[in-house]
């Protein structure tokens, strides 16, 4: 049985990586039409070496990663991120902050 | 003056006026489309079975927050060079500048349920002049709330916005 996470408790990391078909459909479902999701050729422009992940594709993606962790009687109060450049110019997202979780403090 | 000075200037004029946007009725298909994008394919069979069940159904924890625009769009041909609607740029329109999102904290104040009809109110929060590694930019910060019908918020979402020069053509970041 897994401990229900507490206030302070860190989530482990996990690498994740999302496909181009995913950011196209992303792009789609959230209305969101900026070249450089799906136009390699305009985001090389832009000094990325190809399309860039939606930063609210990130944000979803830490979400579900921070409740799946936190378990199923937990809920979101918050999250926050920040979008930065890595060192090869490639985009990241950074979660700075969960919020509590209700149900499982 | 530079563009990004006038950048800096609208949104300074923008400060604190709040714009009203009707996201229409959210329904069960929209968010289970967007659990299935976001391939959370557990939420998209929860939903459904709530749905089936007659039970209330919730959106995705981000569901609001991630969606750029509810409208209907502009044609093709009135789209901004980087592929947004005008709407979708503030302060930007007719400049020479590009812009990317610098981060956001989103607020889930209560989940919105399949069936609510969604207000959004967006105003621009702060307009700052910064210098980084890549030059001169404008910092801006939007804020947008999602309410239901009875006034009670829904999401808040705080953003920034990166505002750059445009790049001489041929020229790259």
């Amino acid at each position: 049985v897994n401990t229900p996470a507490a206030v302070g408790d860190v989530c482990p990391p996990r690498r994740y990586t999302h496909s181009r078909l995913q950011l196209f459909r992303f792009s789609a479902v959230s209305w969101n039409s900026h070249r450089i999701h799906y136009d390699a050729e305009f985001a090389a422009s832009e000094g990325f070496s190809d399309v860039v992940v939606q930063s609210t594709l990130h944000g979803q993606t830490l979400t579900r990663y921070a409740l799946e962790w936190a378990g199923p009687d937990a809920c979101l109060e918050s999250v926050s991120w920040r979008n930065r450049r890595d060192r090869r110019g490639r985009r990241a997202a950074h979660l700075e902050r969960h919020g509590a979780y209700g149900g499982a403090l | 003056v530079s563009a990004l000075d006038d950048v800096l200037s609208r949104a300074r004029g923008l400060i604190g006026r709040w714009e009203d946007e009707d996201c229409g009725t959210v329904t069960v298909k929209d968010f289970c489309r967007y659990a299935v994008a976001v391939d959370d394919i557990g939420y998209l069979r929860r939903a459904r079975a709530q749905e089936a069940a007659g039970q209330p159904v919730e959106a995705p924890a981000l569901f609001l927050a991630a969606t750029m625009s509810w409208e209907d769009g502009p044609a093709e041909d009135e789209l901004l060079p980087d592929g947004l609607a005008v709407r979708e740029s503030p302060c930007t329109q007719g400049l020479p500048v590009r812009q990317v999102h610098g981060g956001q904290s989103v607020r889930l104040t209560r989940a919105p349920l399949a069936g609510t009809r969604v207000t959004a109110s967006r105003a621009v929060t702060s307009a700052e002049r910064k210098h980084g590694r890549s030059g001169d930019f404008v910092l801006l910060g939007l804020t947008t709330r999602y309410t239901s019908p009875d006034g009670t918020e829904l999401t808040a979402v705080d953003e920034t916005v990166v505002v750059l020069a445009a790049l001489p053509k041929g020229a790259t970041a």
